[in-house]
C-alpha cells in the first residue's frame, strides 16, 4: 500500500471517528479507485456507509473486505456493523466472535460485540463484553462509555454515572462519554444540562449522530406531538412491511367506514371520517418539516454555559 | 457536489439519459391518489429509469404483477356480480380490494425509490417539480377513466 493511500486511509479513519462520514466516503472512494483490492478501505467504507444508513451498500463493502482479507479482525467488525443495520444479529454476533478469535487482546473487538448485544437489548451479555474490553484497556473512554450505556440500559443510573465520569476524567471531550452523561441527565429529568451535553459534542463534531440522537430524545420528552411522530417514524423504519400493511389496512378501514356511513344515510359522518383521515395524512406529511425546523431552532438557540 | 469518482458504491444512482425527468417519488404517489394508477404506474417506471435505480427490474415486475392481479380480482368480482353472488349492498366494499392493491403498490414503489432519490439529491441531482403533472392528471382523470365503473377504470383508477 502506498504512503499516500496510508495517509488517506488514516485521514478517513479520523473523519469517521468525528462522525464526518461524507468526507470519509469521498476519501475512501479515491483510494479504491486506485486500489480496488484494498481490504482496509472496503472495511472503512462499510463502516462509513452504516453511519449514513446505506446498509445494503455497507453489507456489500463489508463482504468484499472479508473476502479480500478473511484474517483481518477489523474486516469482520465492519461486516458485523452492516449486519446490525439489517437487524441480522446472529450473523453480526458471528462476525464479532470471529473478530475476537483473530484479535483476542484487542478491546475494540470486545467493544463491537458489546454494541451488537446492546442493540438487541441483551444488556447482560453487552455488559460482560464491555467489562472484558475495559479489563484490556481500563483507560479507554469509549470502552467506559459503552459500559455506562449498558449500565444505564439495565437501570443502574448511579453506576452509569460513575462510568461516565471515569470516561470524562480520561478525556474531558470524549463524545461518547459526553453523550452518555447527557442521557443520564435526561433520565434524571435534567433537560437543559442534557441539551448542553449534546450541543457541546456538536460544537466539535457537527455531524455527530449520537449527539443528534440525544437531542431527539430530549425533543421526544418535551414535545408530545413531535415525540409521537418520531416514534411512528422509527417504527416504520424498523418494520417497513408491517408499517405498509397497517397503513393500507387503516386506509381501507376508513374507506369502508365512509361507505357504511353514506349507506346508512349519515353523509356528515362520512365527511368527518374523510377529514380525520386527511388530518392524519397531513400530520405525517408535515411533521418531518416541523421536526427539522424545531431541531434547527434547538441547535441555534442553545448556548453552553461559560462554566460547562 | 461533483459526480462520483471512478469507484462506484453499490447503491449510487447510475447516470441515466432520462435523468432530467427525475421527480421526487412522492409525486407519482400523489398522482395515484388524485389521478389514478393509469398515470402513477408509468410515471413510477419512468422515474425508476430516470433515477438510475438498481431496482428497475423489480419495479417493472411489481407493476406488471399488480396490474395482472388487480385485473384478475376485478374480473372475479364481475363474475360474482353477474352470477348474483355479490349483492349491490356489498359491491362498494368489494371494490376496496383492487383499491387496496393499488394503494399498497404505490406505497411500496414510493419507499423503494425514496432512498435512491435521497442519494440522487446527495450527489447533486436536480429533480423536477411533479405538481403540474399531478394537477393535469387530476383534471384528465374523468376523461381517461370515463364513468369509473368500467373494467379498466376499476383496474387503473
Amino acid at each position: 500500500m502506498s504512503a499516500t493511500a496510508d495517509a488517506t486511509l488514516d485521514l478517513a479513519g479520523r473523519h469517521l471517528a468525528r462522525g464526518l462520514t461524507g468526507n470519509a466516503i469521498a476519501l475512501l472512494k479515491r483510494v479504491l479507485s486506485e486500489d480496488p483490492e484494498n481490504a482496509l478501505a472496503h472495511a472503512l467504507l462499510s463502516h462509513a456507509l452504516v453511519g449514513e444508513r446505506r446498509i445494503h451498500a455497507a453489507l456489500h463493502e463489508g463482504r468484499i473486505a472479508v473476502e479480500l482479507d478473511p484474517e483481518n479482525a477489523f474486516s469482520h467488525r465492519a461486516l458485523a456493523g452492516a449486519y446490525v443495520g439489517l437487524r441480522k444479529f446472529d450473523e453480526a454476533r458471528e462476525h464479532c466472535q470471529r473478530s475476537i478469535e483473530l484479535s483476542p487482546e484487542d478491546p475494540d473487538a470486545h467493544l463491537e460485540l458489546s454494541r451488537v448485544e446492546l442493540v438487541q437489548g441483551r444488556t447482560r451479555e453487552a455488559e460482560l463484553a464491555a467489562i472484558r474490553a475495559r479489563d484490556l484497556d481500563p483507560d479507554d473512554p469509549n470502552v467506559l462509555a459503552i459500559l455506562g450505556r449498558c449500565q444505564l440500559s439495565r437501570g443502574s443510573v448511579d453506576e452509569a454515572e460513575r462510568s461516565a465520569r471515569e470516561a470524562l476524567e480520561c478525556s474531558a471531550e470524549n463524545a461518547s462519554a459526553l453523550i452518555l452523561m447527557g442521557h443520564i441527565l435526561l433520565y434524571r429529568g435534567e433537560i437543559e444540562p442534557a441539551r448542553e451535553h449534546a450541543v457541546s459534542v456538536l460544537y466539535s463534531a457537527p455531524e455527530s449522530k449520537e449527539a443528534l440522537e440525544l437531542l431527539v430524545a430530549i425533543k421526544i420528552r418535551t414535545s408530545f406531538l413531535l415525540g409521537l411522530w418520531w416514534r411512528y417514524s422509527v417504527w416504520t423504519a424498523i418494520w417497513p412491511t408491517r408499517a405498509i400493511a397497517i397503513l393500507v389496512a387503516a386506509f381501507l378501514l376508513q374507506s369502508a367506514a365512509r361507505i357504511w356511513a353514506r349507506a346508512g344515510g349519515a353523509p356528515i359522518s362520512a365527511e368527518t371520517i374523510s377529514l380525520a383521515w386527511f388530518a392524519l395524512c397531513a400530520y405525517t406529511w408535515i411533521s418531518p418539516a416541523i421536526y427539522q425546523r424545531a431541531l434547527k431552532k434547538e441547535l441555534a438557540e442553545v448556548r453552553l454555559r461559560d462554566d460547562f | 457536489m461533483a459526480r462520483a469518482e471512478n469507484y462506484r458504491i453499490l447503491d449510487e444512482p447510475v447516470p441515466s439519459p432520462l435523468e432530467r425527468l427525475t421527480v421526487n417519488p412522492i409525486w407519482p404517489f400523489f398522482s395515484m391518489m388524485f389521478a389514478g394508477a393509469w398515470l402513477a404506474w408509468p410515471w413510477f417506471l419512468v422515474n425508476s429509469f430516470a433515477l438510475g435505480a438498481r431496482t428497475k427490474r423489480g419495479d417493472i415486475a411489481l407493476v406488471v404483477g399488480t396490474v395482472l392481479v388487480t385485473a384478475g380480482v376485478v374480473a372475479g368480482l364481475s363474475a360474482l356480480v353477474v352470477s348474483g353472488l355479490l349483492s349491490e349492498q356489498f359491491q362498494p366494499y368489494a371494490l376496496l380490494i383492487p383499491l387496496g392493491l393499488r394503494v399498497t403498490l404505490a406505497y411500496v414503489l414510493y419507499l423503494r425509490q425514496a432512498r435512491t432519490f435521497e442519494l440522487f439529491e446527495h450527489f447533486g441531482g436536480l429533480a423536477k417539480n411533479g405538481l403540474p403533472i399531478v394537477f393535469a392528471g387530476a383534471l384528465l382523470r374523468s376523461l381517461v377513466l370515463g364513468s369509473g365503473t368500467g373494467f379498466w377504470a376499476l383496474v387503473l383508477g
